[in-house]
């Protein structure tokens, strides 16, 4: 006797294309999109959705969760400094202090609890989805994105003339790290600059970069790594802590928003 | 130069400095001359005005730090430096945030003097009047030798400044500190962990929170006065308060371990300035 059901092929195929299609077509308009999936994306993600924000996370690997695998030296550990190890706490996540103020989790452990939680809230995830541009609406305020599929991007130009496609959103947020991809658009367009890595102290960045987590320009907020692209904060320093609450405090500032358009 | 009244306006932010201390010192100094205590300036500043009209004076203040702000240790800041909102933003949430310490950036000491002087009232911009300003922020002066921003402990001038951040980091710590840090960022560590690797080469060196910080306080308060009574804030003994330390190491003999507290030339500077004012 067969263990599993018997489903034909084509079955297989209906019920991905069907699903696909449906989550597609239902966030081609969106609350909020997230370009980006790693820690300060998915902690974002996670609070809004929990609120009831209809929100999309685009991320243009196939995996999500971005460095919050591992920490330094493919050594998958991560560290928090306090408060932030109440987020692991919310989360579930085991962890250690390894001095005072100063814990230690598991990389895959934080990673994937992070995504379950940000699934479980109600996120909704568009992988293998490479952002291109933004879409803009009077007065130049951010009101959605223009992605493609990321393999478009690795293949010869001549037998890839695919045309991106536009998804809508009330605000969109950019977790996609130091290389800030929405902002560094805007600025490519004149429609926005950024100040890029400054003269900061490094050790106090992890402070700064959560203080200046917040709305960039009219539907844009910026969170991890990104804000430092964008206010000239160092590149080195922050560690996971600071993604995490710069993806609640992204989290806080698009609700106010989001009140404030109602 | 008649000095008839220091003012020494504290910073909330850092509590292991103690104010009382630091004004009875100064009045111990020069006798005869009148020290006052003054809060935050910044925050008295913008709490003398209510409503939208101190909206509008915070909304400027913090547009005016933003614009002291320094972007690139090797571009001096321009006179007119364009700022981000969000960069307007966390300055507004810093001024209005008393218990706000975070810190970091690095702001252009002259520029930033320029806006402590124009707080000041009339009456409080009197020359025969020192006004030392006490900020956890860092503040940093452009080198004309090698064209470059550096962290400063202290800014010279009307007002001068007092950077405790730049008492913790403008001095040097040594060498070992560097090369431990900078070992353990080519292994790809975090921050917390390089600065646990590094911290055990540092030597003997002050932190924010250090009790020690009042007692390094005076010597730079005392800088700022020599600056203001001869036009030169430091002295090239190592040994006197007025010793421009680079390296923690230096500010330690010159503030904590050093027999007598000033060099004969300018323990006779503060005594003459004391018989001046009749004290």
């Amino acid at each position: 006797m067969a263990l599993f059901h018997p489903v034909d092929e084509k079955d297989v195929t209906r019920a991905i294309v069907g699903s696909f299609m449906r989550q597609f077509e239902e966030y081609a308009e969106s609350d909020v999109i997230i370009v980006g999936g790693g820690p300060s994306g998915l902690m974002a993600g996670k609070e809004l959705a929990s609120k009831g924000v209809k929100t999309l996370i685009v991320e243009r690997n196939n995996y999500i969760g971005g460095g919050f695998w591992i920490g330094g030296y493919l050594m998958n550990k991560l560290t928090v400094r306090a408060p932030a190890q109440k987020v692991l706490d919310e989360l579930g996540v085991p962890y250690e202090e390894a001095q005072e103020g100063l814990f230690v989790a598991d990389g895959p452990h934080a990673c994937s609890k992070l995504i379950a939680a940000a699934c479980d809230a109600g996120v909704k995830f568009a992988n293998m989805t490479i952002f291109e541009d933004v879409v803009l609406r009077e007065g130049n305020r951010v009101a959605g994105v223009v992605i493609n599929w990321t393999p478009v991007t690795s293949l010869p130009r001549e037998i890839t003339c695919v045309d991106p496609v536009a998804i809508e959103s009330k605000i969109v947020i950019d977790s996609t790290g130091h290389d800030a991809c929405v902002l560094a658009k805007l600025e490519q367009r004149g429609l926005a600059k950024t100040v890029g890595f400054g003269a900061m102290w490094v050790e106090r960045s992890e402070d700064l970069l959560v203080e200046h987590t917040g709305e960039f320009m009219p539907g844009l907020i910026v969170t991890g790594m990104a804000v430092s692209t964008a206010y000239g904060l160092p590149r080195m320093g922050p560690t996971f802590g600071g993604m995490l609450l710069s993806g609640k405090r992204g989290a806080e500032v698009a609700l106010e928003k989001l009140a404030e358009m109602k | 130069m008649f000095l008839s009244e220091i003012y020494i306006y504290s910073e909330p932010r850092c509590r292991s400095v103690d104010y009382q201390e630091l004004s009875s010192y100064v009045n111990g100094l020069l006798p005869g001359t009148r020290v006052m205590l003054a809060g935050p300036i910044l925050e008295e500043y913008i709490d003398g005005f209510e409503g939208s009209i101190r909206d509008g004076v915070v909304r400027r203040l913090a547009v005016s730090l933003a614009k002291a702000k320094v972007r690139a240790l090797e571009d001096p800041v321009p006179d007119e430096q364009s700022v981000l909102e969000g960069e307007v933003v966390y300055e507004r949430r810093r001024l209005e945030d008393r218990k706000n310490t975070v810190f970091g950036l690095i702001y252009d000491a002259h520029i930033l003097s320029a806006i402590y002087g124009s707080l000041l009232s009339s009456e409080k911009s009197r020359i025969e009047q020192l006004h030392i300003i006490f900020t956890n922020q860092l503040i940093g002066t452009r080198d004309t030798a090698d064209r470059r921003y550096h962290a400063r402990t202290v800014l010279c001038g009307s007002p001068s400044i007092v950077s405790l951040s730049g008492i913790t980091i403008a001095p040097a710590k040594d060498t070992g500190f560097y090369i431990a840090r900078r070992s353990a960022e080519a292994f790809g560590f975090a921050e917390e962990e390089k600065m646990e690797v590094a911290a055990g080469f540092a030597g003997d060196s002050l932190s924010l929170d250090d009790p020690r910080l009042t007692e390094v306080a005076k010597g730079y308060i005392a800088q700022a006065l020599a600056y203001r009574l001869s036009g030169d804030a430091f002295c090239s003994d190592p040994d006197c308060r007025l010793y421009n330390a680079h390296r923690q190491r230096e500010l330690i003999r010159a503030q904590l371990d050093s027999d007598s507290e000033y060099c004969g030339m300018h323990e006779e500077l503060f005594n003459r300035q004391a018989r001046t004012n009749g004290g």
